[in-house]
Formats: C-alpha cells, sequence, structure tokens
C-alpha cells in the first residue's frame, strides 16, 4: 500500500478516503480536493436520511460563550475558527452572521445568569458586556420584556448549517452514501477517519441533542440566544428568512430514536419564553443525533497508525471545525515532511 | 481516621454520596470523585432510553469506577413509573439498590411523600433496598422506617438551590428521633459549611451534585466538602460543648499575680 508519508498530498494523482461525510469530512474532502487529489467519502447513512451531528445542529459559532462548559483548548479553537470562517463561508456561499450573541436566562433562573457571568470573570474571559432590560430589548426587540438582564458577546454568531452540508458536497469530492466502512477497509495514500458517533475508537461515546426547527415570520431575531437552563444551556439560532432552530438536550445516551415528549415539551417552552411571537410558530421539523465525544469533552486529532483519526467536536463542532481542520492537515504535512 | 458506617450491611469509610450529573466532562466528573472519596454514586436513567439501551457507554463508564452505584428515579412523578425504572435500574446495574426519587412538584422539586410511600412498600416487598428522598416530615420518615427503609434520605434545601439547611430544628428532631436508621442529607447543599453542619447535626451522611458539578473547579470543591464531612463527624463524635449566654474564661482571673496580668 502507498501510504502518505511515501507521497506528496498535493500531487495529483493523490487518492484521499475518508470515512464520514459529516462537517469535518467534508471540509477536508474539500481541502484536498482543492489541492488536486482525488477524494472519496464514505457514509453510512443515506443520502435522504443524514445522521450526523452536523446536519442537526444549531451550528453557533460561540467562542467566549462556551467557556463556561469547556476548557481554555475550546476557546482558543473557537477564536482561529471565527478568524478563517468568514472567507470560507464567502467562497461556499453560505448564509452567516457575525453580530454577536446574547446569554440570558428565565426569571426564576436569575441565579445561573449570576453564576455564569461569576465563571467567565473567574476565568478571565474579555469582552463580557453585561446587558439591562432596555439595552437587550433594543438589540433584539422581539425579545420577550421579563428578561432583567442578559449578556452580549460580540463577535459570536451562527451559520446555515444545511446550507454548508450542501454546498460542500459539490466540492468535496464523491460522496457514496448508504456505505458504512471501518477505517481498516480503506486504502487510499491519505486515510482519514472522521465517523464521529459512529467511530469504532473505544473512547468516544454519543452525547444525545435534541432540537427542533420552527418557521416564525412573526420572529425577527438577528442574533442566537443562549438560555441558561438547570440542566444544559439551550439556544435558539436564527437562519435566513425567519427560521429558526432550537437546541439542544443533552443527555448522556447513545440512542437514536426520535425526540421525546419531554424534550420538544422543553424545547418549546424554551422558544415560548424567549418570544411570545413564537406562539403561532410552525414547528417544521422534530431532530436528534449524537455528539461525539471523548472522555474530556475535548476533540482529538492524530495518528492511529497508517489512519488520521479526527473525532469528539463534541457541542462545538462549527465553532471549532476550522482550527481542526487546520490542524489535521498540518499533521499530514509534517509526515510527509519526515 | 473516621469510623465507618453501613447502609443495608455494606460498609462505607466516606460520609459522601456523590451525583453524576451536569460535570463539565466525564473526565472532570472522574477528577471531582477520586478527590471526594465517595464510595456511593447516584446516577438517573429515565432520560436514556434504558429500554432501548441508550444509556449504555455511560453506565459502563461509571461501573468502571469501583464505586457502588446507586441508581435513582429521578424525573418520574408517580410510583408506578418510579417502580418500573427500579426494575430497569436491577437488571442494568446488577443491584437491589435503588433511591426512590419522586417529583411532586415541578418548580420546587419537591418529593411526592404520597407517592413515595406506594412505591417503598411495594419495592421493599420486592426485596429492594430503598433509599427513600423525602421532605424532612417526622411522620412520613417514621412511616418510611416502619416500612423497612432503612435508610432515609431528607432534603436540606430544593436540589440545586445551595441554600444549606432551610430547617435545622426539624432535622435535629429526626436524628434525635430516628437512631435506628441511617440519615443522608441529600439536595439543597451549597458550601462545605452546609456539610459539616450536617455532620456535625449527627447525620450518617450527606448527598451532593450541583454543588459540586457545577462550581468552577469540581475536583477542588470535592476536597473541599470530603474536609468538611471529616470535621462534622469528628465534631460529633468529639461531643461539642453546648451553647451558654455568659462567658467563661479559659484561665481563671482570680489567683493570677499581678505582674503577670501587667506583662499581657
Amino acid at each position: 500500500m502507498k501510504t502518505v508519508a511515501k507521497s506528496t498530498p498535493r500531487s495529483e494523482d493523490l487518492r484521499v478516503e475518508i470515512a464520514g461525510a459529516g462537517l469535518l469530512g467534508r471540509l477536508l474532502g474539500w481541502h484536498y480536493t482543492r489541492q488536486g487529489a482525488q477524494v472519496q467519502l464514505f457514509e453510512r447513512a443515506s443520502a435522504d436520511s443524514p445522521r450526523s451531528a452536523a446536519h442537526v445542529a444549531a451550528a453557533i459559532l460561540a467562542a467566549p460563550s462556551e467557556r463556561t462548559e469547556s476548557d481554555a483548548l475550546i476557546l482558543s479553537l473557537a477564536k482561529k475558527s471565527l478568524k478563517l470562517w468568514p472567507n470560507w463561508l464567502k467562497e461556499l456561499e453560505v448564509p452567516y452572521a457575525l453580530e454577536g450573541s446574547i446569554i440570558t436566562a428565565h426569571p426564576n433562573d436569575a441565579a445561573l445568569l449570576t453564576q455564569f457571568i461569576k465563571v467567565m470573570n473567574r476565568r478571565e474571559v474579555p469582552g463580557v458586556r453585561i446587558l439591562g432590560q432596555k439595552e437587550l430589548t433594543s438589540l433584539e426587540p422581539d425579545l420577550a420584556p421579563h428578561f432583567q438582564s442578559g449578556v452580549f458577546l460580540e463577535g459570536e454568531g451562527w451559520l446555515d448549517n444545511r446550507a454548508l452540508l450542501q454546498s460542500l458536497e459539490q466540492v468535496c469530492g464523491n460522496i457514496s452514501y448508504g456505505t458504512p466502512v471501518e477505517s481498516k477497509d480503506l486504502n487510499g495514500d491519505l486515510i482519514i477517519d472522521c465517523r464521529g458517533a459512529g467511530s469504532d475508537d473505544p473512547d468516544i461515546r454519543g452525547v444525545r441533542g435534541e432540537i427542533l426547527r420552527l418557521y416564525a415570520p412573526e420572529v425577527n431575531l438577528r442574533r442566537p440566544i443562549r438560555l441558561l437552563h438547570p440542566k444544559y444551556p439551550l439556544y435558539i439560532a436564527p437562519r435566513p428568512n425567519h427560521r429558526y432552530v432550537l437546541g439542544a438536550t443533552q443527555i448522556e445516551s447513545e440512542y437514536e430514536g426520535k425526540v421525546t415528549v419531554r424534550s420538544a415539551l422543553e424545547l418549546l417552552s424554551t422558544a415560548y419564553i424567549i418570544s411570545t411571537g413564537f406562539e403561532e410558530a410552525e414547528i417544521s421539523e422534530l431532530s436528534s443525533a449524537l455528539r461525539p465525544a471523548y472522555p474530556d469533552n475535548n476533540p482529538r486529532v492524530y495518528w492511529d497508525d497508517q489512519v488520521l483519526r479526527v473525532n469528539g467536536l463534541y457541542r462545538c463542532g462549527f465553532a471549532i471545525a476550522p482550527a481542526i481542520v487546520q490542524q489535521a492537515t498540518a499533521l499530514v504535512e509534517q509526515r510527509c515532511a519526515s | 481516621m473516621l469510623d465507618s458506617w453501613e447502609v443495608y450491611d455494606f460498609e462505607l469509610q466516606s460520609r459522601l454520596f456523590l451525583g453524576t450529573a451536569q460535570y463539565p466532562s466525564p473526565a472532570i466528573m472522574h477528577e471531582a470523585i477520586e478527590a471526594s472519596g465517595a464510595q456511593v454514586l447516584t446516577t438517573s436513567l429515565r432520560r436514556q432510553a434504558p429500554n432501548a439501551g441508550g444509556g449504555q457507554k455511560w453506565w459502563q463508564q461509571l461501573r468502571k469506577l469501583n464505586s457502588q452505584i446507586l441508581p435513582n428515579t429521578a424525573g418520574c412523578r408517580n410510583a408506578k413509573e418510579a417502580v418500573t425504572l427500579a426494575h430497569m435500574a436491577r437488571e442494568l446495574f446488577h443491584t437491589n439498590w435503588i433511591k426512590l426519587e419522586i417529583t411532586g412538584d415541578d418548580y420546587n422539586l419537591q418529593p411526592n411523600i404520597l407517592e413515595l410511600l406506594v412505591a417503598t412498600e411495594q419495592l421493599q416487598k420486592e426485596g429492594f433496598k430503598v433509599f427513600a428522598y423525602t421532605t424532612e416530615d417526622l411522620v412520613v420518615c417514621k412511616r418510611l422506617r416502619d416500612l423497612g427503609c432503612q435508610v432515609i434520605m431528607p432534603w436540606g434545601a430544593p436540589i440545586g438551590t445551595g441554600k444549606g439547611l432551610l430547617n435545622p430544628y426539624a432535622l435535629k428532631t429526626l436524628r434525635e428521633r430516628l437512631l435506628d436508621v441511617s440519615l443522608v442529607i441529600d439536595a439543597g447543599i451549597g458550601l462545605p459549611s452546609h456539610v459539616a453542619q450536617v455532620m456535625e447535626l449527627g447525620f450518617d451522611g450527606v448527598l451532593l451534585n450541583t454543588s459540586v458539578a457545577r462550581c468552577d473547579d469540581p475536583a477542588k470543591m470535592a476536597k473541599a466538602m470530603h474536609h468538611a464531612s471529616v470535621a462534622g463527624r469528628l465534631a460529633y463524635l468529639s461531643g461539642a460543648i453546648s451553647e451558654r449566654e455568659t462567658a467563661v474564661a479559659s484561665t481563671p482571673v482570680i489567683g493570677t499575680p499581678f505582674w503577670q496580668s501587667k506583662e499581657n
């Protein structure tokens, strides 16, 4: 077998085989396609029923706000990624916005907001701007008036995950859908395994997340709103044309069944709390997927013999993917150079 | 060294039980468990689709920690749901221990004691070893004991509030009146000083979750809670002095030579 160590990744006859056509698989496929390689992706799901976390995600481009949930590594990866996304998204013609995000809590959970601010200060996260009710409603007039205070984080935003996946599909190489593979079955010059929660890596676990999608012509929210919740932070992320993604539950379970009644109730009441304009919104979708996570909930990019494994992006996939792609391609270059 | 104690004939050295929810990551949870010295870990299973084996990987990880697993029925609203879940928990964890937790109110997550008594009676008959999460009501706790429940877990304050003991008077009474069961304070703890207070009152143990999992440095807080439990237990065993209104000098003043007073 010819391995990448003996060839150069820029050569036109380089064959790259990628297990998993989620966000990372497609981004890496795009990278090597642009370099002139022959890229083949293998995806276990069929084209019409995607199962990747990326398909379901709210796709928040969060950096500082994730600092309360994750460690400093995620923040530095997210900062790097926020610099890379705009050019990538423009090139791929994907809708996105980086107008900041708002973190708030229902008056009954005001203590959660106090704790959020306390942890951000303790961890010395810059750019935390505390907002009163008037500032909140001037930024987002459709936000319900019961929110007394919140936090504004500059530079955060959202992207349209499905538009991105679709756009990448045209440029990332050939995707074989409905084709589950193990990395040992592959024999490209460069083999990349980014199968997410479907990986055979024994350290990977799936963490169930459930979302709903709404069409709400009465609501005009420009920024992602994170509602602090006693169990897990819930987000509402805007999409073009009054569409919204609301997510996500966070359950230590690999169950891949449909959204439960309890989760749907939690998500729907979150929408209603954020803006009463959601009262007459249409529920266009309820979906679930598994986020891949390692025990420390941080991502890993490493060589497993001849296979480059990239996995464990957990709840920050979109926020940190560009930096992870850079790490992965740098590892390949390093091996080529040595 | 602390005295050991027993729950349902199982000997324990640590006085802390730890919950396994809401940590920033499993790795941080492991550090916190280690730092706390807790030998009993409680885990929920209702939301993990236990029928479909959804939480298998998570539970496997917990089993590897060599701790005693205490499955709980958090999320259940009546006796029937709790009994069904207890059966599932017994199969999944190969244990007849069950922490019965039946929610009666959505706002303060107050336990539904009426359903709790029904479920306890049934599960005791079926050979389960029930750890009953309840309020500080003496009559309910006595009834739980009469049903054969050997571990009763009154709340200190509503779950996750971190308020400490809201009703120390009733909890003291419970301890004084129920000497033949293990009493473990469950819920409402925020600080090590609360843990120390619980142990000073003579309670057998404390269950913690939010105060450790959601603080900024869970392992550090777990260690602090451990020390507090040791301090409180030792204080209880030491036979503390009683409070009084007037001062008592530790050194008698009468007879103290005047030149000593001068030097001081």
